[in-house]
């Protein structure tokens, strides 16, 4: 059946086979590459638990991180209707409660996060709070008709959920659609509350008995910026008035700045509501748990290279702040590893190294021995242990396990060293080495950091570090290294325990020191002359340098030395390590090209430079510039360049067929005649109209045939 | 009604007739007097087939008219019955009947929005501000002035509520009734005070019909009229109950309390928080029982809680308010001054114009207007040049400036040189082409450059304009042929030259000027990357166009049709063929991991050059021949949101049912696809970005589509804007994974819809349908669509012909016999437009025209087939 039809744009294809189930669909995609398919059921499974394990694990740090929010609200929410809940009839309360209670809750500029947010949120209220929760958005929204109907709808269905007993008249009316009104929604409010008043004695539910006897009917509007402001002001003006039937409580979900409730309402309006702010997380820490929990762990085998995570963190940072988007970033690296690594077989846990080292077959280990790192660490072994290697597989899969095992080992002190190097460097002015472990972590990644200027200032910043500061970051050392999976630290441990106790001997030292410096000054008060002054400066300059280091200044220096050796030793970057193919991710091009596409460069190479695509010979030309034998549709391109805002449709054919003609047949007498060769027009007439669907130029009445150019500065 | 009251009424008509000038105030203080008159009134206005009623509209509309206030009253106590008949009249569709009540509101209306003089009366109110004295306090007594009126502005308490102009109305339509209706309504607020018990009384009963007729709450009122739901608007309900507050207290106790009530309801009904504010205030405020209304005649309440009632504006005056009444009519004065002064420059364009033909010997005079003028001279020159080239040219000069006379001579020589120019250039423009592709014969590399610098002119109008000054750009006419364009350039670039400085002869200027200009446009071309910004505006700042003006017309044939375009196609071969199939194998290599990928969640977008059909095509064919998907021709002009769903629903989900709305649609699909995860659809879009669905809406509700668990989507795009399509929470919906395509391949199926450029609208298929509904009809209504498309044909030349008016239609119809009566050809009108053969649209007058909605060629090829049939 074809898809090409005049009367209809949509075909629909129905096989009547059975259909297959979906995950041997997918197993089976993952062999349909070439060559290695032996291994791919092993290696989907993987990836597949894998990519749970981290699902899993980012839900529940998301979940963490609203908690917080979560627990404020609640307890506004009970608090803002609690004289609802005596029925007090005093006049005083009566006049309070026109306000209605709102919650003001500013999320930040990733709009596409909130959405969980919000689920989370209307979830815990469900459980905790109140049955009756409606989740608005603007789109739904135009007019305050649509709004109470989208409001009615929700609020009668979780009635349903909550007592799916007799709702025959609430079904009734929400079928009514037309006659959504806020009397409507009383009455409705008031059967419902009575319903369960009396149900009360006889227990049956237990979700019910959670709530109070007149819960508060939650309306959320999830994009309060967007809405229409008549909108919102009827809506709050209409509800107000029945704020003494109806215990509403109002959250708005704030983009931007609690501000904007003052520029969309007017403050006759804004005084109806009784607003509290309340404030989330930012995207920015948001992130940095995220990282601190998915990558800086030991708990998944798979690992981000350098230059795909800064990858991720630019597009998260230049680009949408999102959350959702950078793990959606790493869901693709995940797939994109154990798609395109035939080896990542062996990116599994540590118990089940041992079977897949023993399993894999002759290929796998021709694959172990054709990565580079691995023909690296050939090369310095000597030549016995080289030839077994090479040709041995039993002895090679042994060797493999020891290398991985060591990766794993060598990742794990890498985390736990890292943060110690972090808690150094993040106290220092300016931050040579970034202010988040995460810039720390690019660069450690990147290259040996200890060859890096950065780092080099860092130590030096880090050798002027007043004692309680140094102190106090030892004390967090001890602490990480304790709380660390690795073993090695035990003596680094000690190592440092040993400093802090010689800090504390200092204590008494010290007096000596400060002798010294009062003596100088002492110096310094008695001449007053420039000259001499300067003088003395200089010569106490020298002394200075000359000078034997105080006991405090030598071990500060011995400190200093300590965290230096231990970065050389542990922050090696993983590329030189062995087999890091395996466990790392570093193909950042892929990311790019998927995550952060620019198909505007790719339209413009592709007329400009047409041969980046087709590898012709014919197409070769100096300059830069585009040949005359290049696709139609590169030329009439490079023609329309040179014109100015409208395109004469006739110059353009005929500068058209001069090139065209004079790449074809040179030296053909057919251009004596004045017209165009019919198959050129038809070539012209083709590209010009793929340039309009391209939309490059479009039809113009401002002349006769003529179009206007739509681009500008595309040459 | 009863032979009395006809008499009472008719006595009234005729009496006011015969009335003299001099006695109308004497008539109008007893007209009170007149006991049964007033109730008699009420019977007329209330019964629609009165034939006393029209003479009575007149009648009192005369009253309105006449300059004593009181009888100006006596017909406005009449305002609240006379709205609620018409709005009765206009929900029952009865629109003949009330066609003097109509005209009567329409009138009080329009004299009310002038005052004396014809202008637009503005009603406005200031708030007084506590920190300033008023007749009302004095500020020092406030004490604390922490309410300052910086403070209070900030939250937007002194305001001036204005009233704001009323058009003048001639009918009244849906949109406009309102309007003139709540207007009427705050007229009669304003006089409230002045109106008798009936009125109010009719007033009451007025709102609360209005609000409560055709709703539930009608079967408890005492009255059973029938009548329709009356649509009513905010701003009209909250007149409304300006009006009742002042009854309430005024002797309508009861009633009052009861319209109160019924607004409120229809307000609540409605959801129109503006009447519901005020009602429930009012509601608020009512004290337990009745005010005392013994004493008759004594007015409780005065009307001043409602910021619209002009007498307010009139007694609350206050330092501001005169400062701003002060400063509205010095700005009113401003602004004539300035309509003046553009008057007198527009004489002065006129002039000039005429001076322009007088030539040169004028051109002191002239001289004397610039300094005379000064400033204003500059710009309309420039629209006031209406004229040729040359006359520009010698006109131009003079006007720069005075210390350029020295070159007048100089420029004297231009004409003649320009014209010599003109002849070599002529000839040289038709023996380009071949001259060129000899030249590239030669030498193969360079033809692309020579060739630019020949025949594609356009990019050097372009820099030249770019150096000349464009003080002159726009003295240029727009359809002037193309070599006189040319040496108007030549001119042009002349005297740019010449203003810039340079004192060359004209000789010397001549013989270089093909070497400056190329060296200028290379210049040019130098600077364009640095300052594309600029180059931008330059090229938008004026609506000018410099391009030659050759058209297609020249050629000999000028537009292909699409078979033949097909045709020509087909016979020539596609470079690179083997290329661009090694490219799309590249691509077709990456087949089993879009598959994966879209498993995974992600839905998976292609870009760049070259058609994309055939490689989605062939991804459909080779993997998706065992699953349920669904492929989209978003290319297709016809496509819809509604027609992807509708596929969806009926042909995948086998659902036979209609719904109100895509999102419902949606909201379906999303229950089925999330009850059931083993459903699986794959979508496949060929150009997602396609005319029909870029809108924001439809992307939207794809993208919620995309977000679906069970539902892969892959599609397509090609234009170059087509990201900006999606926002975030879009992108985030869409979860695209990109993917670059180059295929090279030419659009053929995209571009094949006749819609692109230069290809001839053959308009086949219009034609085919346009013949194949006709021949299924009567004889006589072929005669009749006919006798459309002729006339349309004959005004074809006229752009902005509206159609033929249905009356005009009708009588040339019965005068072929065609019809017998207006209702026949309204009967097979509506076959017409059922099948789409015609378009109905109202002018300005309120008549209906009649459009066959296709261009003139098919029209034309349609008449000429219909004549060989008979």
């Amino acid at each position: 059946m074809s898809t090409c039809s005049v009367s209809k744009g949509c075909f629909v294809f129905k096989p009547s086979a059975k259909k297959r189930r979906l995950s041997q669909r997918t197993a089976g995609d993952f062999g349909n590459r070439s060559g290695n398919s032996e291994d791919s059921e092993l290696q989907f499974l993987t990836c597949r638990s894998l990519w749970n394990q981290i699902k899993s694990e980012t839900e529940k740090i998301q979940e963490d991180l609203n908690k917080q929010l979560l627990d404020n609200l609640v307890s506004f929410l009970s608090r803002s209707h609690s004289e609802f809940q005596e029925k007090t009839t005093e006049w005083t309360c009566r006049m309070k409660f026109r306000e209605i209670p709102t919650a003001a809750l500013v999320l930040g500029v990733n709009v596409t996060d909130h959405d969980l947010t919000f689920r989370s949120l209307s979830d815990f209220l469900q459980n905790n709070i109140t049955p009756y929760i409606a989740l608005l958005e603007a789109k739904d929204c135009p007019g305050i008709k649509n709004l109470m109907q989208k409001l009615m709808g929700q609020l009668m269905n979780c009635y349903v959920d909550v007592d799916s007993l007799e709702d025959e008249d609430c079904v009734q009316v929400s079928q009514n659609r037309t006659r959504c009104s806020m009397s409507s929604l009383i009455k409705w409010y008031k059967s419902v509350t009575k319903k369960t008043d009396s149900e009360t004695p006889s227990q049956k539910r237990t979700s019910s008995s959670t709530y109070w006897q007149s819960p508060p009917i939650v309306v959320i509007f999830k994009d309060m910026e967007s809405f229409t402001t008549k909108v919102l002001q009827d809506f709050i003006v209409i509800s107000s008035q029945h704020i003494d039937e109806l215990p509403l409580v109002l959250i708005f979900g704030i983009a931007t700045s609690p501000m904007i409730i003052h520029r969309l309402l007017p403050h006759s309006v804004s005084s109806l509501l009784c607003i509290e702010l309340f404030q989330s997380l930012s995207c920015k820490e948001h992130l940095s748990t995220i990282i601190d929990k998915l990558l800086l762990t030991d708990q998944f085998p798979f690992k981000l290279g350098e230059k795909v995570l800064q990858v991720l963190i630019n597009i998260f940072l230049y680009h949408d702040f999102s959350v959702q988007n950078f793990i959606k970033g790493f869901q693709l690296c995940v797939v994109e590893h154990f798609f395109s690594q035939p080896l990542s077989v062996l990116c599994c846990q540590l118990v089940d190294l041992k079977e897949r080292v023993t399993s894999l077959s002759h290929n796998q280990c021709e694959n172990i021995r054709r990565l580079p790192s691995f023909r690296r660490y050939v090369e310095k072994q000597e030549s016995g242990k080289q030839i077994a290697l090479l040709t041995t597989d039993n002895f090679l899969k042994e060797e493999t396990q020891k290398l991985l095992e060591d990766l794993h080992v060598y990742h794990n002190n890498y985390v736990s060293v890292l943060r110690c190097l972090h808690v150094f460097t993040s106290s220092l002015p300016k931050y040579p080495l970034g202010k988040q472990i995460r810039d720390l972590h690019c660069a450690c990644l990147e290259n040996q950091v200890w060859e890096t200027k950065e780092y080099e200032s860092s130590l030096q910043l880090a050798r002027m570090l007043n004692k309680s500061d140094l102190v106090t970051m030892l004390q967090q050392c001890v602490e990480i290294l304790l709380s660390s999976s690795g073993k090695e630290f035990d003596k680094t441990v000690e190592k440092l325990k040993e400093f802090l106790t010689q800090f504390q001997n200092l204590e008494a030292e010290a007096f000596q020191e400060r002798d010294v410096s009062i003596s100088s000054q002492k110096e310094l008060q008695k001449k007053t002359d420039l000259y001499h002054l300067q003088k003395t400066l200089l010569e106490l300059k020298e002394s200075r340098q000359s000078k034997k280091l105080t006991k405090f200044e030598m071990l500060r220096f011995e400190v200093v030395d300590y965290i230096d050796s231990l970065v050389r030793k542990y922050l090696v970057p993983a590329d030189h390590r062995t087999l890091h193919e395996i466990l790392y991710f570093n193909t950042a091009t892929v990311l790019r090209e998927h995550l952060n596409a620019a198909p505007r460069t790719a339209l413009h190479t592709a007329l400009n430079n047409p041969q980046w695509y087709l590898k012709n010979q014919a197409l070769k030309c100096d300059g830069g510039s585009i040949s005359n034998k290049a696709p139609d549709i590169c030329i009439v391109y490079k023609l329309h360049l040179e014109c100015g805002r409208l395109i004469n449709l006739v110059d353009w054919l005929e500068a058209f067929s001069t090139v065209v003609t004079a790449a074809e047949e040179p030296n053909a007498d057919t251009a004596s005649s004045d017209q165009v060769d019919d198959i050129i027009h038809a070539r012209f007439i083709r590209a010009v109209s793929e340039l309009e669907l391209l939309g490059f130029i479009k039809p113009s009445k401002q002349k006769t045939d003529h179009v206007a150019r739509l681009t500008w500065g595309g040459c | 009604m009863l032979g009395s009251e006809r008499g009472v009424v008719e006595e009234w008509l005729s009496e006011f007739k015969a009335l003299p000038e001099s006695q109308i105030s004497s008539y109008a203080a007893t007209l009170h007097r007149k006991k049964p008159l007033v109730p008699a009134l009420y019977k007329v206005i209330q019964d629609p087939n009165n034939e006393l009623l029209e003479p009575v509209c007149h009648q009192l509309f005369e009253l309105y008219r006449s300059s004593e206030v009181r009888l100006k009253r006596f017909t406005l106590q009449f305002l609240p019955e006379l709205i609620w008949v018409y709005l009765r009249l206009t929900a029952s569709r009865d629109r003949q009947s009330n066609g003097c009540i109509e005209a009567l509101l329409l009138g009080i209306y329009n004299l009310e929005i002038a005052d004396k003089d014809g202008n637009n009366k503005v009603l406005s109110f200031t708030i007084p501000s506590l920190s300033k004295p008023s007749i009302y306090h004095e500020p020092s007594t406030i004490g604390s002035m922490a309410l300052t009126e910086g403070a209070l502005s900030q939250h937007d308490l002194i305001r001036v509520v204005y009233s704001d102009l009323h058009p003048q109305r001639e009918t009244f339509t849906a949109q406009n009734r309102f309007e003139v209706l709540s207007f009427l309504m705050l007229c009669y607020n304003s006089a409230i005070v002045y109106m008798p018990a009936s009125s109010y009384q009719s007033l009451c009963t007025m709102g609360s019909r209005l609000c409560v007729s055709g709703f539930p709450r009608q079967q408890e009122k005492r009255w059973k009229e029938p009548c329709g739901r009356v649509v009513l608007d905010p701003d009209f309900m909250v007149q409304l109950l300006t009006g009742v507050y002042y009854a309430i207290y005024n002797g309508q106790w009861e009633l009052g309390q009861e319209v109160l009530e019924d607004i409120i309801y229809r307000a609540q009904l409605e959801l129109y928080s503006q009447p519901l504010l005020v009602a429930n205030a009012m509601k608020n405020s009512l004290p337990f029982d009745a005010p005392d209304v013994s004493q008759e005649g004594q007015k409780v309440l005065k009307v001043e809680v409602t910021p619209t009632v002009p007498r307010i504006s009139r007694s609350a005056i206050t330092t501001a308010s005169i400062r701003r009444h002060r400063w509205r009519r010095e700005g009113m004065k401003a602004r004539k001054d300035k309509a003046q002064l553009s008057i007198s420059a527009k004489t002065f364009v006129k002039k000039l114009e005429n001076i322009s033909d007088n030539k040169a010997q004028e051109i002191l005079e002239e001289k004397k207007y610039i300094a005379a003028l000064g400033i204003c001279v500059q710009d309309p020159m420039g629209n006031g040049s209406n004229v040729s080239g040359g006359d520009i040219y010698s006109f131009q000069t003079p006007r720069r400036s005075s210390k350029m006379a020295e070159l007048a001579s100089e420029l004297a020589q231009t004409p003649e040189r320009s014209v010599a120019s003109d002849h070599s250039k002529c000839p040289e423009k038709t023996a380009k082409p071949p001259q060129s592709s000899k030249h590239s014969s030669s030498n193969k590399v360079q033809p692309m450059s020579k060739k630019k610098e020949f025949v594609s002119t356009t990019p050097y109008r372009l820099r030249k304009r770019l150096a000349a000054s464009d003080s002159h750009l726009e003295s240029e006419s727009e359809y002037s042929a193309s070599c006189s364009e040319e040496e108007d350039e030549e001119d042009q670039q002349e005297v740019s030259t010449v203003l810039s400085g340079q004192k060359t002869s004209g000789k010397t200027k001549a013989a270089s000027t093909p070497h400056p200009r190329n060296s200028l446009a290379k210049k040019t071309k130098e600077e364009k990357t640095s300052n594309l910004a600029e180059e931008y505006f330059e090229a938008h700042s004026s609506s000018k166009v410099l391009t030659s003006d050759r058209t297609l017309q020249k050629l000999r044939k000028r537009r292909l049709s699409q078979e033949t375009l097909h045709d020509l196609l087909k016979r020539a071969p596609l470079p690179y063929a083997a290329d661009i199939k090694e490219l799309n194998q590249q691509h077709e290599s990456m087949f089993s991991k879009w598959m994966l990928q879209l498993h995974l969640g992600f839905n998976i977008v292609l870009y760049g050059l070259g058609s994309k059909h055939d490689l989605l095509e062939n991804f459909r064919t080779s993997l998706l021949h065992d699953s349920v998907h669904l492929v989209v021709n978003g290319y297709f002009p016809g496509i819809t949101v509604r027609s992807i769903l509708n596929s969806i629903t009926e042909e995948v989900l086998d659902h036979t049912g209609t719904f109100r709305s895509p999102l419902d649609q949606l909201e379906f699909i999303t229950k089925r696809f999330k009850e059931d995860s083993s459903l699986e659809l794959y979508v496949l879009i060929h150009s997602l970005d396609s005319q029909m669905l870029r809108g924001e809406r439809s992307q939207q509700i794809l993208a919620q589509l995309s977000s679906l668990p069970g539902v892969f989507l892959i599609a397509s795009i090609d234009h170059i804007n087509a990201p900006l399509m999606w926002d975030q929470a879009k992108l985030s919906l869409y979860n695209w994974l990109w993917y670059e395509t180059t295929t090279f391949s030419p659009y053929v199926e995209e571009t094949s819809y006749e819609n692109s450029l230069l290809v001839k609208q053959s308009g086949s298929l219009a034609l085919s349908s346009l013949t194949h509904v006709l021949h299924s009809l009567t004889p006589n209504a072929r005669g009749i669509f006919r006798l459309l498309a002729q006339y349309q044909l004959e005004k074809k030349d006229n752009p902005s012909y509206p159609g033929l008016s249905f009356q005009d239609f009708y009588q040339q119809c019965r005068e072929a016999f065609l019809v017998n009566s207006d209702l026949t050809l309204r009967a097979q009108l509506t076959e017409f437009r059922d099948h789409k053969l015609i378009r109905t649209k109202r002018g300005p007058d309120g008549v209906e025209y009649l459009l066959i909605p296709v261009d003139v060629s098919t029209l034309t090829d349609f008449l000429e087939n219909e004549d060989e049939d008979v």
